[in-house]
């Protein structure tokens, strides 16, 4: 496979960005994406329980990361939350490689990042946000398509129709996510204009996802089908259907306010659904690409499946 | 480029598809495509909103096509249109027709008759279950159609980065892609998911042969990435321009207004006053998300060039 720049300003081999999955991006997951030569990342919060302290947490994750492997990692941010700065402390503190950012503005915590040498990558869902993250300074931008699992953007904008006016758009390197889980999607993405991608729903099919079995399974037994958006008037989001995901649609579709919607969903639907396993009553971000993924597998043995096909797909074309 | 199992198949040397659009695809535009190398295809409306004169039409716009080229090109047949009447299909064989177009129904309705006389069938599906119940009835390609196109829509949002996987995985027949592609990037990223071809509309409807409205052209032409809307959803799902129309539609929706306050009312009144008249603000004004990248309205042939010419620089970077 070739190399793009995606590759050199990473320090990775293959341009394969594993998504920071909020509850399940854990050490083990990142560390395998890594070792296998692509780019894993952590959630701040993987694994712990609602009431942990989150910054304590990353602590731990990133120092399991550096047992298990001595290649690059990230670490994925939601700007929007309360602990944003002491978050961004941690990770300068600890010297991480790489940290993709998301849901928010990319003027916050960019230039405190790359002022101690942190290499930023920024999710974007339209060209005006992805030209506002290139003038804020960040390093990629991640061009996330309608298709893509969890909180998803307000312009519906698909990964085919995105990536390559955002290639126009902007000088920095583009990462193609959502939609994507084989070597076809990444030969795709790459000619859409994109020099990387990112995959989420991929990589929660794997030995070494802290996700509970049973959403494993949900992922793996769904069909195309499968999944859908709720939230659309406050917070689109994607997720596998499912009574909770019904319940919140019977809700949209008589316009509940947002006060409705939170006291429904609370906190921590999506650990209830993607960590403790409670596939009906949680909530199942997951990407529509679910219907493509079959097994379990190690992160590892996707990487190298991807490369080893890529080639052969790229063949096809000429 | 290579010629694809879907060029052998229907004599063409690219495969590529212009997409039928309702009331504008006519015989100019089909005909310069088919020249140009890819398949042309009519709408039986073009340029006449009364459906009753819809037959007479059909052989006006069959007759034109042919003094203009002698390549092969087809004729579009929306089954909720036509339901089992097949005096309009019996027109286009008495024509001489060879290819057509189905959509909007169950394939199982006239496939068979075509195939009795002779015609190659290309049927729209926009899921998996959808594409293996089109190759069960028999049709010879599907037209894989995700939810970035312009005009009527499916329910289930597939879009085209998860839709031509998935499909090509389920059925034996060639699948052509379609939605959100509008130029030689698109054509390689829709081979490299699987397809054999593609189908495009808002690229087509932005030429000189096109029987739209030069203001409509012009909304393309002008149009941005987040341009475009999906409104109708429970109802029948369209998408098209970001107008006064739809922004209310929009607005309604989201605020869960029941379905009777949602629907349109002279939907295809609407359409002809955008399509025909160029009433782009008030109008129904059909349009695929792919129309940010649509910068210019150029002859239907050189569309067809471009992206020939293209898709090799493309390829060759891969």
């Amino acid at each position: 496979m070739k190399e793009t720049r995606v590759c050199g300003l990473l320090g990775i081999k293959y341009p394969i960005v594993q998504g920071g999955m909020t509850w399940i991006a854990n050490a083990e997951l990142a560390a395998a994406v890594s070792e296998a030569g692509g780019l894993g990342t952590i959630s701040p919060n993987a694994g712990m329980r609602i009431e942990d302290d989150v910054e304590m947490n990353l602590e731990k994750q990133i120092s399991l990361a550096r047992e298990l492997t001595n290649k690059p990692f990230g670490v994925n941010i939601v700007v929007l939350i309360s602990e944003i700065a002491a978050l961004v402390d941690v990770l300068i503190e600890e010297g991480v490689p790489v940290v993709t950012t998301s849901a928010g503005n990319p003027r916050l915590c960019t230039h405190r990042l790359k002022e101690a040498g942190i290499k930023v990558l920024h999710v974007v869902s339209s060209v005006r946000q992805a030209q506002v993250a290139e003038e804020s300074g960040v390093d990629a931008v991640i061009a996330e398509g309608f298709e893509a699992g969890g909180h998803n953007g307000f312009d519906e904008l698909t990964t085919m129709v995105l990536v390559p006016q955002i290639a126009d758009a902007v000088e920095i390197p583009v990462i193609a996510a959502g939609g994507i889980a084989d070597a076809r999607g990444l030969a795709a993405a790459f000619a859409l204009g994109a020099e990387g991608i990112q995959m989420g729903t991929r990589f929660i099919a794997t030995g070494e996802c802290n996700a509970h079995p049973d959403f494993k399974r949900r992922i793996i037994e769904s069909s195309d089908t499968g999944t859908m958006i709720t939230g659309r008037a406050l917070s689109p989001t994607r997720g596998l259907k499912n009574a909770f995901s019904a319940e919140v649609a019977r809700m949209d579709k008589r316009g509940a306010t947002a006060d409705e919607l939170l006291a429904l969903i609370g906190m921590g639907r999506s650990r209830m659904g993607q960590f403790e396993g409670d596939v009906d009553n949680g909530e199942l971000y997951c990407g529509a690409i679910a219907g493509m993924v079959r097994d379990v597998v190690p992160a590892g043995d996707i990487i190298k499946k991807i490369v080893a096909d890529y080639d052969r797909v790229v063949a096809g074309l000429r | 480029m290579k010629k694809t199992k879907v060029c052998d198949f229907l004599g063409i040397r690219y495969p590529i598809i212009q997409g039928a659009m309702g009331l504008i695809a006519g015989a100019e535009l089909a005909a310069a495509v088919s020249e140009a190398g890819g398949l042309g295809v009519i709408s039986p409306n073009a340029g006449e909103p009364d459906w009753s004169k819809v037959g007479d039409n059909i052989r006006k716009q069959i007759r034109k096509a042919r003094s203009l080229t002698s390549k092969p090109f087809a004729v579009n047949f929306p089954i909720h249109m036509i339901k089992d009447d097949r005096s309009l299909i019996d027109i286009a064989i008495a024509e001489g027709v060879k290819i057509v177009t189905t959509g909007a129904g169950n394939p199982a309705l006239h496939t068979p008759y075509f195939h009795e006389h002779g015609i190659k069938v290309l049927h729209l599906v926009a899921t998996v279950r959808h594409a293996v119940g089109a190759e069960k009835a028999g049709v010879d390609i599907v037209l894989a159609e995700g939810y970035e196109s312009g005009g009527i829509n499916s329910p289930d949002e597939l879009t085209t980065f998860v839709l031509i996987p998935q499909v090509v995985d389920a059925v034996k027949i060639p699948v052509v892609a379609a939605g959100g592609i509008g130029d030689g990037r698109g054509l390689a990223a829709a081979l490299a998911l699987g397809a054999q071809g593609v189908q495009m509309g808002t690229r087509f409807v932005a030429t000189t042969e096109c029987l739209a409205h030069p203001d409509y052209k012009k909304a393309i032409v002008e149009a941005s990435d987040t341009a475009t809307v999906i409104t109708g959803r429970g109802l029948m799902l369209f998408r098209g321009l970001l107008n006064d129309l739809t922004k209310e539609l929009r607005k309604k929706e989201l605020a869960g207004a029941p379905d009777e306050e949602r629907s349109v009312k002279m939907f295809s009144k609407l359409s002809e006053a955008a399509l025909l008249h160029g009433d782009v603000v008030k109008g129904q004004a059909a349009c695929g998300e792919i129309a940010g990248l649509v910068h210019e309205v150029i002859s239907a042939g050189e569309v067809v060039r471009r992206i020939v010419a293209d898709y090799d620089k493309v390829v060759k970077g891969l």
